[in-house]
């Protein structure tokens, strides 16, 4: 076995390091991309401000009152390359505004009598980078001046002690050199994932998809030869190559920060002690082997070179969030957050950077990762498994037909999102509107269009767009009062977590909206459950969903429900009560269940608002609402049994 | 409609579908706008109100040790007492985005312990005993009786980074606020020692005030997007022709190859054009969403009709010449990862030039309208920012410039398309291997194109 | 003594019996590939399974080759069991198909070699056979050229030798001369004689009628996954009554068609 993985190994290595282009990646890219690149910038920007600073500005002054000091800011001034324009005959202050908008002048200062004190008033443009400089130097000469000028007057009273004497100071307990080392390995994982996911994925892609589409793969499977063993093989390739780019970046970026290109002044790093590296190794080397067992995965599902890097692009995005995440000092290692991937282990390494190598946080990281990578090389081990990679061959390059009437149902969702949101926030701002106007706009204008030109663009029959029949199963109506009530809960339940994650969201119930009760019930209630469900459980799902595709039906339209609400805060919830309803929608096969379930949500949610305490009472459902979730997959069992009836008969 | 005019239309009809069936077009010029800058706003917009949330619910933790009277002088009962230091110095601390003050966890040391200890390794230990980030040791200098402070904290634990400037600028602001008093004590007052009341007017005209961010960063990723818009589609036109097989079925076509060439041209450039439209687009919805997530500090942007048609015009212009370059390099490609291996580094080395715009100091004028690229994102952030009309002559020369380009490319395009080594050639050879070998062969009915 | 009568009293190489697989999809069911199909043939002899695309020959030859499992029946290769020891299978196996791929920027020389150790040549005999091949197939010129730069027919020699590295008992050949001219062509039907001289079992699919009926000692005619027929070609036409190979198979392909509405029904 052992031996055939070396064999394999060999042979990976060997075609990728004579590739131009993964050789140009890997090794050229980091070697002569980073000092380019720096260096480029660094010049430039240097050039630029240096351009900015050497250049003469124009400043109009006119004052009224002349304080003692002001020969001194002149002076100050024009040392820093600032014209003083100070003409007693100045036409009105209208037309030196007007000649500063033709930026013909850069700024204006105006000097006037209040009070006891002059006031100063600098009109600049705030567009135009030589007056923004223009500000920055009359600040710095003003502050030079004003000191000054303070210690005069302190003198002058004769103040016995002058706290301007007080001093502060600073110890620091860390090394300059350690500090610097600290605050790089910060962005040490950050480095990691994005070079080894953009330097490995070539390779992956190459090994895997690449051999599927060249049609070496199957030639390889027929080898006496174990798939476990030619999948480590390329495992092993993928990951050497991979690590070989992230060691070739950090030396180059290492060379860069020494020579002092990366904008800092540079300057020696010291590196944490032994017992630390022991950690850092272990958490880079696991972290190393999850991202490359995601990307091997992720390759091994393509079929095409072209597929792959389809790919992998959602998952280095995927992959960053949680590693940037590890960036913000107040994100701290703890057991929960060190369970959480790639952001555990890069956290351990940004402690094991500041000298706490140890402890519970840095445990469960580097437990959990290995427990992820050895998940994940399982699923590597199935990667080639061979009736899979078999039966799907290669795409053709133009999509095929069956996604049609589901993209162009999406299309016109796309649209209608762009109206609704123009539409609320024009009727939003004006006044008179209100938000009647505004629900009534999006529920009973927007969306029934949508309905109809969706049901139209995507050559669905109405029976198949808005089915309005009886549910396939009687059963559906006894499911009906335990979906609802799971439905309610789940919503309360997500509510709990996005006010968890965002206390200032506010709460479910929290209804800006006057009128009666009938009207509430009328326009929360009736018109959205019945407005909402025909477009999103209606054509957009049914057209998503064709040729078996239930999973992109589902997420897109709940996406797009979701979307609709125009509120970030509560994506969280309708994202899944959308999925909610798009569930039952498919599994009764009629739209009367999840408008009834909708209905009941909302209805719920507006009795709610209409007692005395809603926040009291929200508080005392969302406790209950883990048992109110249990509807959902009691509601989901009947159904089942529902069908599985006729099926066994 | 000419007989010509409508060959080239079915030719652009025919590509124009073909390019949006195809899945990284629809990645990267529709999808990714609308989708990701939404996402990456939200998520950058909730990571930074966590971290601030985190921050500011986390109490700072600071060890004091000092005197039973602070700050005072000759009289040493003129001082605060130590309790009053505290709720000063603390009240001088950064405040929240709502006005909230931190929240301090005040432990208490003695003198003897700071003097003797607090150095060194003995600082770190106490550190750790007392459970804070910060040391604070308050205390008069002997010889020359002025109140000194002196903090020492570990800076290797990020949390007390900011807590270390955070301190020090309390204890500046306290100070001056010291110093006046002792100012009004002798006799001063207090407006005379603040010399100058100070305000800034930003003249520029409100409908442009809060295009000064986007204005820096909105033209870089338009000509990003842009460009990767024309980058997909310019390899399928040509390189993924080839891979399916339908390219000799366009040859034969009774067509001239110069419409082939124009209709593929101007697919591209539609989907160059789309992608501009929607990144602008999108960029114009979601601001306001950043906008709100901020609360304060980030300001609407607005442009005038004349400010997106002239944004329209440079951008049109810019990307009709970066369509003509791809394609000019993209007929060389045989296959598709070929044709990314051609065009990346060309894309890479291109955007150097967009970056500089973002760097303070460059300016369109004369000599800056010459440089491609760069051109066009300062005459974009000239745009943006609400002074175009004072650069006229320099915006007619980047048009210029532009369109002159794009006249040598498509010449490029003309000549390498028609030529039997693009059209059939053999996979051999790197891409100036068939540069060369597509000047010397011309295919027969090239010449139609006179 | 033909040819065929002398392979008829060799030893057993590949034996399939009952064999089914079917394929589960989502979004269309459940569909057999191989319905049942029941074949033999001996050392010594080409085998042709000859049928429409989509019959299910592909499918039989990847479960023959390991690469498929089967859904129930058996296949034995060189008395070898393929499910129960699909690795000494494949020892036993030379597998080849008409769209087999290359690695690009492995050199032909680099490739046998890395092919002969996965087949696990010994270390030291592999110079030596390569050179062999490489004489045999006259590749000497350009064994030591990348793969991308060769052309169709060098590749396809390649490939070819590729499959034979390790002097297969059983050779398994799924429409190999698809895509290929006629010297291409007429190559692999040398090869296919060369192997049948020396005692190896071929078994081969095509849809092309004259190749069957020029190479093949005997020929199965499948049809929606099962075999209808195997014989000799003169068999196969006296059992018929038809004076050739494409009027025979007509003649089975029309006696399918008649069956299946009144089977469905």
């Amino acid at each position: 076995m052992r031996r055939f993985v070396a064999i394999i190994l060999r042979r990976e290595l060997l075609e990728i390091l004579r590739d131009r282009r993964a050789v140009l990646l890997a090794v050229v890219l980091p070697a002569l991309l980073w000092p380019a690149l720096l260096t480029f910038q660094r010049k430039v920007g240097d050039a630029g401000r240096a351009r900015l600073g050497e250049r003469e500005l124009e400043l109009e002054v006119r004052a009224e009152v002349r304080p003692s000091w002001l020969p001194e800011l002149r002076l100050e001034l024009e040392r820093r390359g600032v014209t003083w324009l100070e003409d007693p005959l100045a036409g009105a202050l209208a037309a030196s505004l007007d000649r500063l908008r033709e930026r013909e002048l850069k700024g204006v200062l105006e000097l006037g009598p209040a009070d006891a004190r002059p006031q100063g008033t600098l009109h600049f443009l705030s567009t135009d980078e030589e007056s923004r400089e223009l500000r920055e130097r009359l600040r710095q000469a003003f502050e030079a001046v004003r000191r000054r000028e303070r210690d005069r007057l302190v003198h002058e009273v004769g103040v016995a002690h002058d706290p301007a004497a007080w001093t502060w100071s600073e110890v620091s307990l860390a090394s300059p050199e350690r500090l610097r080392a600290s605050q790089l390995a910060v962005f040490l994982p950050l480095v990691l994932v994005l070079v080894l996911l953009s330097g490995a994925s070539f390779a992956a892609i190459d090994a895997f998809a690449g051999e599927r589409e060249r049609g070496t793969l199957e030639t390889l499977l027929v080898h006496p030869v174990p798939a476990t063993a030619i999948t480590a093989g390329k495992f092993l390739a993928v990951w050497l190559v991979g690590l070989s780019c992230v060691l070739l970046n950090l030396a180059s970026l290492l060379v860069c920060y020494q020579a002092g290109w990366l904008g800092t002044s540079g300057g020696s790093l010291e590196l944490p002690p032994l017992g630390a590296w022991a950690v850092l190794l272990l958490q880079m080397l696991l972290l190393s082997l999850l991202l490359t067992c995601a990307l091997v995965v992720v390759a091994s599902r393509a079929r095409s070179f072209r597929e792959g890097q389809n790919y992998v692009l959602p998952l280095t995005l995927f992959a960053l969030l949680p590693t940037g995440l590890a960036t913000l000092p107040a994100v701290k290692l703890t057991a929960l957050t060190g369970l959480v991937p790639l952001l555990g282990p890069s956290l351990a390494v940004r402690e094991a950077f500041a000298g706490r190598a140890l402890g519970l946080g840095t445990a469960v990281a580097a437990i959990s990762t290995a427990a992820l990578v050895l998940a994940g090389l399982r699923s590597v081990a199935r990667a080639l498994d061979a009736e899979r990679v078999l039966r799907e061959v290669a795409p053709r390059f133009e999509a095929d037909r069956a996604g049609v009437p589901g993209r162009r149902a999406l299309a016109v969702a796309l649209v209608a999102f762009f109206v609704h949101a123009w539409g609320s926030v024009q009727i939003g701002s004006a006044s008179s509107g209100g938000p009647y106007l505004q629900l009534a706009f999006s529920l009973a204008l927007v969306l029934p269009l949508a309905t109809f030109v969706a049901a139209r663009r995507a050559a669905l029959s109405w029976s198949e767009a808005l089915p309005r029949g009886a549910p396939r199963s009687s059963r559906a109506w006894i499911a009906l009062p335990c979906l609802a009530v799971g439905a309610l809960g789940f919503s309360l339940l997500a509510w709990r977590v996005q006010s968890a994650l965002h206390p200032d969201a506010g709460a479910p119930s929290d209804v800006e909206l006057g009128g009666s009760a009938a009207l509430r019930f009328a326009f929360l209630a009736l018109l959205p459950a019945l407005a909402e469900e025909a477009f999103f459980r209606g054509p957009l799902l049914a057209a998503t969903t064709r040729g078996g595709r239930l999973t992109a039906g589902l997420v897109s339209s709940a996406a797009f429900f979701a979307l609709f609400h125009l509120s970030l805060t509560r994506f969280l919830p309708t994202f899944g009560l959308g999925l909610v309803l798009g569930g039952a929608r498919l599994a009764t096969g009629t739209l009367w269940i999840p408008i009834a379930i909708h209905a009941f949500h909302n209805a719920c949610l507006v009795t709610l608002s209409l007692q005395p305490d809603p926040d009291a009472l929200l508080a005392e459902l969302q406790t209950q609402s883990p048992w109110l979730v249990l509807g959902l997959p009691l509601g989901a069992w009947i159904l089942r049994r529902g069908r599985a009836g006729p099926d066994r008969a | 409609m000419s007989a010509r005019l409508r060959d080239i239309l079915l030719i652009l009809r025919h590509e124009l579908r073909s390019t949006f069936r195809d899945r990284n077009t629809l990645i990267y010029a529709v999808a990714l706008p609308i989708v990701l800058y939404p996402a990456i706003f939200l998520v950058v917009v909730q990571l930074l109100q966590l971290q601030g949330r985190l921050e500011r619910a986390a109490p700072l933790r600071v060890a004091l040790a000092a005197p039973e009277r602070v700050l005072g002088w000759e009289d040493p009962e003129s001082g605060l007492e130590l309790a009053e230091f505290r709720a000063a110095l603390a009240a001088q601390l950064p405040r929240g985005p709502e006005g909230e003050a931190r929240a301090v966890e005040w432990k208490h040391a003695s003198l003897e312990e700071a003097r003797r200890e607090w150095k060194g390794d003995g600082a770190r230990a106490a550190l750790e005993r007392h459970g804070v980030e910060l040391l604070l040791h308050v205390e008069r200098d002997s010889s020359s009786a002025a109140w000194r402070a002196q903090a020492h904290h570990d800076p290797l634990a990020l949390e007390a980074r900011g807590a270390a400037s955070a301190w020090a600028g309390a204890w500046n602001a306290l100070r001056d606020e010291r110093r006046v008093a002792a100012y009004a004590a002798a006799g001063g007052t207090a407006a005379a020692f603040e010399v100058l009341a100070w305000s800034e007017v930003d003249a520029t005209p409100p409908v442009n005030r809060g295009n000064r961010l986007p204005a820096l960063l909105i033209p870089m990723i338009l000509i990003i997007m842009g460009t990767i818009g024309a980058f997909y589609p310019a390899i399928d036109a040509t390189a993924g022709e080839r891979e399916r097989g339908t390219a000799e079925t366009t040859a034969v076509l009774p067509l001239p190859r110069t419409y082939l060439a124009t209709g593929k041209y101007l697919a591209v450039l539609t989907s160059a054009l789309l992608a501009f439209a929607l990144n602008l687009l999108s960029m114009w919805l979601t601001w306001p969403l950043l906008r709100a997530s901020l609360a304060g500090g980030v300001e609407a942007w607005n442009l005038s009709l004349l400010q997106i048609a002239l944004l329209f015009a440079i951008g049109g212009l810019f990307l009709s010449f970066v369509s003509a370059l791809l394609l000019s390099v993209a007929v060389y490609a045989r296959t598709f990862k070929e044709g990314q291996a051609f065009l990346g580094p060309l894309y890479s080395l291109c955007l150097l030039p967009a970056m500089v715009a973002a760097v303070p100091g460059f300016e369109l004028d004369q000599r800056t309208a010459c440089v491609p690229f760069l051109n066009a994102a300062l005459a974009l952030r000239a745009i943006f920012e609400g002074h175009a009309e004072q650069h006229l002559p320099a915006l007619l020369q980047t048009g210029g410039v532009c369109l002159l380009l794009t006249g040598l490319c498509l010449m490029l395009v003309a000549r390498s398309y028609l030529s039997e080594e693009t059209l059939i050639g053999g996979d051999s050879g790197g891409f100036w291997v068939r540069w060369k070998a597509a000047r010397s062969a011309r295919l027969p009915g090239a010449r139609r194109t006179r | 003594m033909s040819a065929a009568e002398g392979a008829r009293s060799g030893a057993i190489a590949v034996e399939v019996r009952e064999l089914v697989k079917a394929f589960h999809d989502p979004r269309r069911g459940t569909f057999r590939a191989v319905d049942g199909m029941s074949f033999a043939c001996r050392r010594g002899e080409v085998f042709g399974l000859l049928g429409p695309n989509g019959a299910g020959k592909t499918t039989t030859l990847r479960v023959l080759a390991t690469v498929l499992a089967p859904t129930s029946g058996q296949a034995l290769l060189d008395g070898v069991d393929v499910v129960v020891d699909p690795l000494e299978a494949r020892r036993r196996l030379g597998f080849l198909t008409g769209n087999t791929g290359l690695y690009p920027r492995l050199t032909g020389r680099e490739t046998l070699s890395f092919f002969a150790r996965l087949h696990g040549v010994p270390e030291e005999r592999i110079p030596a056979r390569v050179a062999e091949l490489s004489k045999t197939f006259g590749m000497e010129s350009y064994l030591d050229g990348r793969c991308e730069k060769l052309s169709t027919g060098q590749k396809q020699k390649i490939s070819i030798a590729r499959a034979v590295v390790h002097d297969p008992p059983v050779l398994i050949l799924d429409e190999p001369t698809s895509g290929l001219d006629i010297i291409g062509s007429s190559a692999m039907i040398d090869f296919v004689a060369a192997r049948r001289a020396a005692g190896t079992c071929v078994v081969f699919s095509t849809h092309i009628l004259s190749e069957a009926e020029e190479l093949c000692d005997r020929i199965a005619i499948v049809l929606k996954g099962r075999v209808l027929a195997i014989g000799t070609l003169q068999e196969l036409c006296e059992r018929t009554g038809t004076a050739n190979l494409r009027q025979a198979f007509l003649h089975y392909a029309r006696s399918v068609e008649q069956v299946a509405p009144s089977a469905g029904s």
